[in-house]
């Protein structure tokens, strides 16, 4: 038993930040080559590729899903691929692949895999797959089809099973118009071909790679991008213990192929323990009053709302300015209480506030707080001691002035003009909290530098142009109001949330926002809706409106499928006046990072939706914490649009409900206590 | 392209607010203190207390780095690069002070990624090393040394300088994988 146990800490505890990559081939998933094998990475592990050969770069996102699911998303960049050679193509691809077997028995890792399903369908082919280890080798072997499927076909196995299925629709036949649809009816359809392979790894750190391709690159040795002179690709690599990997390879007998990946694990972050002070210790009797109270707070960007003592309860509302965790905040103010409060107070209730309004209450024992300081699993014993309950009744706030100036970024992606665009700049913030809940906040931009205000395209879209205009409000270029908002939030009642929204709402809309969420405390479910009326805003990001109005409203679903999944579901009324609905996936790892998709789906056909056929992508959400150590709660939200178009598009909100509250509610709350101490 | 006064960028960028810790641990001149060196690194600094409560002894160092001693032992740290939630370790106090030494078992734990303690656990032997000298406050105090050997995922080893009250005037100990270990040592000899 004992063993187990620090066999597990182990891998926690000295486990490094980084995540294998030495198996990944130049698609950016588990394979020899261009080859896949049937392993997956450690689950949760995040992987980037850039790989290729050639005028060939192949950029790769691979994300082990589940333990047995691994997902990616590729930008590849094809030289010459277009009009003779005149025009790169740039070319976007989620591929998929589900192990059916671990290689935990005697058999081998089987999995079954699908490339390029909703993209242009370039790399369009899927494959079963077997993988066994024997010691330091590894052999795959294979079936493909599709791409796979190009030299030496064995016939069409499922043809067996059906005439339909002997043989291959083309996919990329409807052209780009009908790129992003999932191209499921000619998944393993038609020719399959053997593919396979041997990894050799004689150490820890070096892995051999020999392996037989069917694929001809037929697609680009018709234009005479690739002379496939060998089915057979060999290659090497070497990884090093900050995870990064460097292959090289043999491809075809004429390219030579280049390989640098790069592996991080969400749930290790560099600093696990933390780079902040250690924390005040607590006293063996209070000393100071009041003032010292709020100085010590403050010291701990914890801002002190109001306080209140009744006989020997002490209640304290206040606002979490600094701590990714919220756990941490209640252990900051707990000690600050701790150390100051007279000795009649026994029990605390600590109140989080967000703009003046009241959220949650965490309530314990002064007593007990301080005596599982030091204990073990001290954190885990006071959450099992804490109450939790949800906080409601308002209360008067005072008046606040805050601001902030600083740098930001601005990025553009995927322009197959320029792939990535960027701009830097000053940024100010300005907040006035005229009382509880009552705000007005506004963000300014004045770009500096970069390259956002170069893009000359022009919106081809046949729908209201609500999001594929971008490009025009990029090119003003000069000071922007980017937001000017009065909002009022407030609890009608228990477990309930409510917001009002008036003013320039984000940068291509303003108008009205109203929105109700309903989210117990502790509850995996919430359920929220909300109404805009949105007006489009002028190109020059002042104060002017044009003339595209809409109303446009959801009705959310959140929920809690534990393990750290999340997922949700809005359907209503989006931007473009399409009804329709979008789901979300989320998996978050219990320190603030998630990595989720989203599809939306509309009743714009897809020939109107245009490029993509419709919205989705990838979401990053990293706390600038993870990375530096240093607590703060900004962070880093990144979307990833394969491309950007009018259907499926909601306003970017910076305040909707269910972001304010998740800090405090469900699982934020009731998990994260192992922090409590630090 | 715009290409303007992304100096004045730079400058923003490098804003930051002053660090209270300083003069947290400033304010603590003329605390009792003890004197902590890095291993890993061969450095040392002053840390002074900050409270005691319980028997227990919190010291900060420079940088916000917070120690808490019970007798003399480690029993966490905070602001080094493994937080050390807390300790067990069930006798080796009394193993400590017996001169044949004893078996003892070690439990560490440590907070994660994602925000959980995990636990390290260690089987130990403690073994009397002989008489030894300690150098304390400009003067010399006779000690000997008792030396904790752990095997588990780590093989580690801990040294205790003794006194003839069996205070710790002197020790090395193992804190994490990520920072190895700390040297202690008194900076006065302990008034009896």
């Amino acid at each position: 038993m004992r063993r187990r146990l620090i066999g597990t800490a182990a891998a926690l505890i000295l486990g490094a930040t980084t995540a294998e990559t030495q198996g990944l081939s130049l698609y950016g998933l588990p394979g020899l080559v261009d080859m896949p094998t049937a392993r997956a990475m450690e689950d949760g592990s995040l992987a980037l590729t850039a790989g290729g050969f050639g005028g060939t770069l192949r950029n790769t996102l691979a994300f082990q899903v589940t333990p047995r699911l691994t997902g990616s998303f590729r930008y590849a960049r094809i030289r010459g691929y277009d009009f003779d050679g005149a025009q790169d193509r740039f070319d976007r691809s989620f591929d998929l692949q589900f192990q059916l077997a671990s290689e935990r028995g005697p058999g081998p890792a089987v999995a079954l895999g699908l490339r390029d399903f909703g993209g242009t369908g370039i790399y369009s082919s899927e494959y079963l797959v077997a993988t066994k280890t024997f010691g330091s080798f590894e052999l795959t072997a294979g079936l493909g089809w599709g791409r796979l499927a190009e030299r030496d076909p064995l016939g069409a196995p499922l043809g067996l099973l059906s005439d339909r299925l002997a043989t291959r629709p083309d996919a990329r036949a409807g052209g780009i118009e009908q790129t992003g649809r999932l191209d499921a009816g000619s998944w393993f359809r038609g020719n399959a071909s053997a593919f396979g392979g041997l990894a050799w790894e004689p150490s820890e750190r070096w892995r051999i790679v020999a392996e037989y391709s069917p694929d001809l690159y037929r697609l680009e040795t018709d234009r005479g991008l690739v002379d496939v002179r060998s089915p057979v690709n060999l290659g090497a690599s070497y990884r090093w213990d900050n995870g990064i990997a460097l292959g090289a390879y043999a491809v075809q007998s004429t390219d030579l192929g280049l390989r640098l990946s790069y592996g991080l694990h969400p749930a290790r972050p560099p600093r696990p323990g933390g780079a902040e002070p250690a924390p005040p210790p607590l006293l063996p009797s209070p000393a100071g009053g009041p003032a010292t109270l709020m100085q010590g707070l403050e010291a701990q960007g914890i801002g002190l709302e109001a306080i209140e003592i009744d006989g020997a309860l002490a209640e304290v509302r206040i606002e979490n300015r600094r701590w990714p965790v919220t756990a941490q905040a209640v252990g900051r103010t707990a000690r600050a209480l701790g150390n100051t409060l007279p000795e009649g107070v026994e029990r605390l209730r600590i109140v989080f506030t967000e703009s003046g309004m009241p959220m949650s209450a965490v309530s314990m024992d002064r007593q007990a707080f301080a005596e599982m300081e030091f204990s073990p699993e001290g954190g885990a014993r006071l959450r099992e001691h804490v109450a939790l309950d949800d906080a409601w009744r308002e209360f008067d706030a005072e008046p606040r002035f805050t601001y902030g100036l600083g740098p930001y970024a601005a990025l553009s992606t995927f322009d197959p003009d320029a792939p990535l665009r960027a701009d830097v700049g000053l940024q100010l913030d300005a907040a006035h909290r005229l009382g509880s809940g009552l705000s007005v906040a506004g963000r300014l931009r004045q770009p500096l530098a970069g390259s956002l205000d170069e893009s000359d395209r022009v919106s081809d879209s046949r729908l209201p142009h609500v999001r594929s205009d971008s490009a025009r409000y990029d090119r003003s270029a000069g000071l922007e109001l980017t937001r000017l908002t009065a909002d009022y939030l407030y609890r009608p009642g228990p477990d309930l949330f409510g917001r009002v929204s008036a003013g320039y709402l984000e940068r291509m809309f303003g108008g009205l926002s109203a929105e109700l969420l309903w989210y117990p405390v502790e509850g995996p479910l919430a359920l929220g809706a909300e109404v805009n009326y949105a007006r489009q805003r002028g190109f020059d990001l002042g104060t002017g409106f044009r003339d595209y109005d809409v109303w446009t409203g959801h009705a959310s679903a959140y929920y809690d499928l534990g393990l750290g999944y999340r997922a949700q579901l809005d359907a209503g009324r989006y931007l473009a006046g399409d009804w329709g609905a979008t789901l979300s996936l989320d998996r978050d790892f219990g320190n603030g990072f998630s990595v989720g998709a989203f599809l939306t789906l509309t009743d714009v056909a897809p020939e109107d939706f245009g490029e993509g056929s419709f919205d989705k992508g990838i979401r990053l959400e990293i706390p600038v914490s993870w990375i530096t150590g240093v607590p703060t709660r900004s962070r880093i939200r990144q979307t990833i649009r394969p491309v950007l178009r009018d259907g499926g598009a909601r306003l970017n909100l910076g305040n909707r409900l269910y972001e304010i509250t998740r800090p405090v509610r469900g699982r934020a709350l009731t998990e994260g206590w192992g922090r409590a101490y630090r | 392209m715009r290409w303007v006064l992304t100096g004045l960028l730079l400058a923003a960028c490098g804003v930051s607010e002053p660090p209270a810790t300083e003069e947290r641990y400033a304010a603590l001149a003329g605390a009792p203190a003890i004197q902590v060196g890095a291993v890993r690194t061969g450095g040392f600094a002053l840390f002074r207390q900050e409270a005691m409560r319980d028997g227990r002894q919190s010291y900060l160092g420079p940088g916000g780095v917070g120690l808490v001693l019970d007798r003399g032992l480690i029993i966490a740290s905070r602001g080094t690069p493994d937080a050390l939630m807390a300790v067990e370790v069930e006798g080796l106090h009394a193993a400590l002070r017996q001169t044949t030494g004893g078996e003892t078992l070690r439990r560490h734990w440590y907070l994660t990624g994602t925000n959980e303690n995990e636990e390290l656990a260690l089987t130990c032997a403690v073994r009397p090393m002989g008489p030894r000298e300690v150098r304390i406050g400009g003067g010399t105090v006779p000690a000997h040394l008792m030396v904790e050997r752990c095997d588990g995922v780590n093989v580690i080893e801990n040294l205790y300088w003794l006194g003839r009250d069996g205070d710790i005037l002197q020790s090395r100990q193992w804190i994490g994988p990520r920072t190895g270990a700390l040297s202690t040592r008194l900076t006065r000899r302990p008034a009896r």
